[in-house]
């Protein structure tokens, strides 16, 4: 999808980060299992957290096997195997994956090439969750809508890809719906709409595509520009959605030991937004 | 999770002057103790950071509830059933009666704020006070909550920013449940100490 939901390495347990590596395989696995081999490629980030986060609000827990893969001969990597949820969530991977193709297309009139490779994969993802490709539909006709209208109110524009979030957390095979769990997807499927938005924000002027950011601050053309002009109501924006995901957090129910969502919550998401506000003065990398 | 009431010790109904008498009494206890050495001025540090973020989150909350429900036995037809709506929690109701209304005065913008402000738009409602304290400069009503609001704002940047932890009550790190994945992570962790180690002697 978009893969800013990560965890920060730098102060993360070693248990969790190969927790999270054993999660991202076994979800790329998933993909092959639920949908076919090629849409591994779409392997995401952000469903990668879902599935740690699911996995733990459910109780379900994972095996982990070594095992090899098509991108690791030689050395054998430790996979979380396939289990329905982590299948369910591939399906829901490659349902997003396609929808973003879509996207594309209609912002750059690109991606053909890989809308038809991923068709097959995506038709069977849609026969298994039907419900779920009809609310990502809906939600993105009304975000395509608002785009189209030039919407320039960053709360209603990303209230769109929230709202998507938590309708598809609502309408997935889940035992525990609780409401935080809902609000949390709400607040974080905000903020990776916001996130994307900042991050694309020179490259959607060139194109001259839609980017809420541009609208609301039309005298920035680049980053740094808007990092001048608006460094700190950006802050102001994100830590107020940040917040609202890790106050609905905190009221999360886990199963497990959570310490690798923590470290996405509390670290990870708020490193990533100041790495791309700060973007074009700041030069390190995520590794 | 504690909520903003919880953190300050005080109830849900109590009066704005004695949540801020207990906040001043608390911000004064902890305020001195976080210049004591080691663990328990941070905490009293952290407490203190907890303390003035829940105040700040009440006293935003309050500025809407407190004025609409005393506005309500004089409210004009336009807005007793906005804020009606609002008190009862159906904001989209609130904010359809509010589409419909043509004259859009500072009250209305004010109103509007509210309604943004209960579905977590915070730059959205920031705004709409904005443009009410621009129409209606005089009247105290919007100017508090905006300064409430902008604290508010400010304490959440705060928090996201400057905290690893954020929100009262943030459940500590390695907690005492199982970890997932069981002893093959537990494996694959002596795997990877045994090779750093190994490495290590070999340099």
């Amino acid at each position: 999808m978009f893969g800013y939901v990560k965890p920060y390495e730098y102060h993360c347990f070693v248990k969790d980060i190969v927790l999270y590596k054993s999660l991202y395989c076994g979800l790329c696995k998933s993909i092959g299992k639920g949908c076919n081999q090629i849409a591994r490629f779409s392997v995401s980030y952000d469903v990668t957290f879902l599935s740690a986060l699911l996995h733990n609000t459910e109780g379900l827990d994972v095996k982990v096997e070594k095992q090899h893969c098509c991108t690791h001969w030689f050395t054998k990597r430790p996979v979380a195997l396939p289990d329905e949820l982590s299948v369910t969530l591939a399906q829901l991977n490659v349902l997003l994956a396609y929808r973003k193709l879509l996207d594309d297309k209609l912002d750059e009139n690109k991606g053909g090439f890989k809308r038809s490779v991923f068709r097959k994969a995506y038709k069977k993802a849609k026969k298994s969750l039907p419900e779920v490709d009809s609310v990502i539909k809906e939600e993105y006709a009304r975000l395509i809508t608002m785009e189209g209208e030039k919407e320039t109110s960053v709360d209603k524009v990303a209230d769109a890809f929230g709202v998507m979030m938590r309708r598809i957390v609502s309408v997935l095979p889940l035992k525990n719906k609780s409401d935080s769990l809902l609000d949390f997807a709400y607040f974080i499927g905000k903020w990776i709409y916001l996130i994307d938005a900042l991050d694309d924000f020179e490259k959607d002027g060139k194109k001259n595509v839609y980017n809420v950011f541009r609208l609301s601050y039309p005298n920035a053309r680049t980053h740094q520009e808007l990092q001048m002009h608006a460094g700190e109501e950006l802050k102001t924006i994100f830590s107020t959605t940040v917040f609202a995901a890790q106050t609905a957090y905190n009221d999360l129910k886990f199963y497990f030991n959570h310490d690798l969502l923590d470290n996405i919550v509390f670290r990870g998401i708020p490193r990533e937004t100041e790495r791309i506000i700060l973007k074009g003065e700041n030069n390190e990398k995520s590794l | 999770m504690k909520n903003p009431y919880e953190v300050l010790g005080v109830n849900k109904d109590d009066s704005m002057e004695a949540i801020t008498a207990k906040y001043q009494k608390l911000k004064t206890v902890y305020g001195e103790a976080r210049f004591s050495a080691g663990e328990e001025g941070n905490r009293a540090a952290r407490r203190l950071t907890e303390i003035e973020a829940a105040y700040a989150d009440i006293r935003a909350e309050r500025s809407y509830q407190d004025s609409t429900s005393a506005s309500s036995a004089e409210a004009s037809g336009d807005f007793a059933g906005v804020e009606a709506a609002i008190r009862s929690g159906d904001l989209e109701k609130a904010q359809l009666l509010l589409d419909v209304v043509t004259d859009r005065t500072a009250e209305w913008h004010y109103l509007q704020s509210y309604v943004y402000y209960r579905k977590n738009w915070m730059n959205e409602s920031k705004k709409q006070l904005e443009i009410a304290v621009s129409m209606d400069g005089a009247n105290p009503k919007y100017q508090k909550a905006l300064q409430d609001l902008n604290r508010k704002m400010q304490m959440d940047q705060q928090r996201v920013f400057t905290s690893g932890n954020a929100a009262y009550g943030g459940q500590p790190y390695g907690a005492n449940n199982g970890q997932m994945g069981g002893d093959t992570l537990s494996n694959c962790c002596t795997t990877y100490l045994c090779c750093q180690a190994l490495s290590c002697f070999c340099r």
